[in-house]
């Protein structure tokens, strides 16, 4: 039998510049990606590995159902979409913070009811039932920083890398919820078919993790 | 549409397979489509109340649509043990094959889906363990699914491991998600603050990595092996995985000590298959050994169920699978009582035959004009000079199959 062939999920973006750029270092050359290209599947030069570009919420998604093997995908989105996935390593890199963020001068706490509009309505749901505040959660798709400011939310639940967006619109974080980077996720089925081909991907990621420092 | 095709696929199959689990001993059992819900408030089981689908009967108990069949069978099995005579001999090895109805928040999950498994009220002994995972591999083969691979497991492991220390139940659950996520990074920063001694603290933080051959995990795991529950966890497996080699499987089989699952019934062995091209397991099972102990008895048991849904799906499709008919016989009024004939010697040996104007959809299309019997099948095509000839080349056929 020929060697198994590996399929890899990937958030279209930094997170597909950066994968390719630390698999390049374990000499495994994609010849066929440009920054600007429209191809959605895409081979290496050995034909050994399948990636698939892909938004990045659908991500865990290919890899619940065993369409892709692997997956790549910032934390944010894994722990919003909770799939029943491994996740096998920590890339470290597309570094953010998922945060709870809103006028300077919000008292969360005295609200009998906080309205949170968000991007990750699962995440912002298990945050404020673990703190035990009441919420009432609105799923926005964008520009969600605009909520607070018309008053349709207290407070926003959102990721934040540098925090311009936040301060040019007066907001500021209040609570930390998590921190995300860049994660390796992996199909059940596919890892107890294909161990060696799963374990052997992972290691390369690591070692060009390592070399790319 | 009805989906005559796919029927007769899982048909197929599920005849396959009940001839597998009856050459091992296995009889069928039936259960009920409702249960009383009161039975599922009594035991310990991973199902949420929320997912059955529940209904009041004329006295206004709740009854629910059966939502898994091992529990009632274990309670059955209970219940019978209780006013039977100990010199009695009782059957203690079943099968079944049987719709399971659960609802979900997600609209598009189907609410029936039909499980095949079996149920063996037998204590725990490595080569009746490993003969449940050999019935299961074995089903397998008979399906055409060679490449298939079992991870096998153990329930209590982490609960053993973790015993001695005064953890949390959130703790717990925290340490057992991410040990199913295989997710060491976050385990390590996760265990570090924790009041537990150093080296269980290690032993936890490594378990993703105990993955693989019994030799693979003895290796990694010599170095804690001072720890009771380790050493005795390994031991059976080890006898477990001598036992599957006589069976002949070892091949598919991988250990895997972050299996676990502390919320089931599962006691102490735990696995589950999977087939090339299917993301989910297709088959679970395990040990229950306390499950029975809740309905009043202690009768430990083992079992397993396929998830038929994906495993039909994996299968290829045979040829008897595509076609609804095997003979289909068209004739001119010359041959007509020729015709009948042979599609009544052909029904006699249960070939599925029609008479009359359908010439598709059949396994052997006859025509019968002008003198002449043509036979066509999809690679070949035969002339036969009379009935009598094309008779005898089905009987030799069947002989043959």
């Amino acid at each position: 039998m020929s060697e198994k062939t590996i399929t890899i999920a990937l958030a279209k973006g930094r997170i597909a510049k950066h994968t390719l750029s630390i698999l390049e270092k374990m000499s495994i050359q994609f010849s066929e990606f440009t920054s600007d290209t429209r191809k959605l599947v895409i081979w290496d030069d050995s034909k050994k590995y399948r990636l698939i570009l892909v938004k990045a919420v659908d991500v865990p998604t290919y890899v619940e159902t065993g369409a892709a093997e692997i997956g790549i995908v910032g934390k944010d989105v894994i722990m919003e979409e909770k799939k029943d996935v491994y996740e096998l390593l920590d890339l470290e890199s597309s570094r953010c913070d998922v945060v709870v963020a809103g006028f300077p001068d919000e008292k969360m706490d005295e609200r009998p009811l906080v309205k949170v509009a968000t991007k990750y309505p699962n995440i912002a749901k298990d945050y404020f039932d673990k703190k035990g505040r009441a919420c009432d959660i609105i799923k926005l798709n964008g520009s969600i920083e605009l909520a607070p400011l018309i008053h349709m939310s207290h407070v926003i639940v959102d990721i934040v890398e540098t925090g311009t967006t936040l301060r040019e619109n007066g907001l500021v974080v209040l609570e930390g919820i998590t921190s995300s980077s860049a994660r390796v996720i992996a199909n059940k089925a596919g890892y107890a078919t294909k161990t060696e081909e799963v374990r052997q991907l992972i290691n390369y990621l690591k070692e060009g993790m390592e070399a790319a420092e | 549409m009805v989906n005559t095709t796919q029927e007769e696929k899982t048909n197929r199959i599920v005849q396959t397979m009940a001839k597998r689990f009856e050459s091992y001993g296995y009889r069928k059992a039936q259960t009920q489509a409702f249960e009383t819900y009161a039975m599922y408030g009594e035991v310990d089981h991973p199902m949420d109340p929320r997912d059955m689908i529940k209904l009041t009967n004329y006295d206004g108990e709740l009854l629910v649509l059966r939502p898994d069949v091992t529990l009632p069978i274990a309670y059955r099995y209970a219940e019978q043990l209780k006013r039977q005579k100990e010199t009695e001999p009782m059957e203690r090895k079943f099968y079944y094959v049987q719709e399971v109805f659960r609802q979900t928040f997600q609209p598009n999950d189907p609410i029936e889906t039909l499980q095949m498994g079996i149920e063996c009220f037998e204590p725990s002994r490595p080569e009746a363990d490993a003969e449940i995972i050999a019935l299961a591999s074995h089903t397998l083969h008979d399906l055409n699914l060679s490449h298939h691979t079992f991870e096998v497991g153990f329930a209590t492991f982490v609960d053993d491991l973790l015993a001695p220390y005064d953890l949390s139940t959130n703790e717990l659950d925290e340490i057992e998600r991410l040990i199913r996520a295989k997710n060491m990074a976050e385990l390590q920063q996760f265990l570090q603050p924790l009041a537990i001694d150093a080296q269980a603290k290690e032993i936890a933080s490594n378990i993703p990595t105990f993955y693989g051959t019994i030799e693979v995990v003895e290796e990694r795991l010599e170095t804690y092996a001072t720890n009771e529950a380790v050493k005795e966890t390994l031991d059976y497996l080890k006898r477990v995985d001598e036992s599957l080699t006589l069976f002949g499987v070892d091949q598919q089989v991988v250990y895997d000590f972050g299996l676990i699952n502390r919320m089931d019934y599962y006691s102490h062995l735990i696995f589950q298959a999977y087939v090339e091209g299917v993301g989910k397991p297709v088959l679970m099972g395990g040990r229950y050994d306390d499950l029975s102990q809740q309905f009043g008895v202690a009768t430990p048991a083992i079992g397993f169920a396929f998830d038929m849904d994906p495993l039909v799906s994996a299968v290829p499709t045979a040829k008897e699978d595509e076609y609804a008919l095997d003979v289909a016989i068209t004739y001119d009024e010359a041959a007509r009582e020729a015709a009948i004939e042979l599609a009544m010697n052909l029904r006699e040996r249960f070939y599925r035959t029609v008479l009359g104007d359908r010439s598709d959809g059949a396994l052997y299309d006859v025509s019968m004009t002008d003198g002449q019997i043509h036979v066509r099948t999809a690679t070949r095509e035969e002339t036969y000079d009379n009935v009598d000839a094309l008779l005898r080349s089905f009987i030799e056929r069947q002989g043959a199959n």
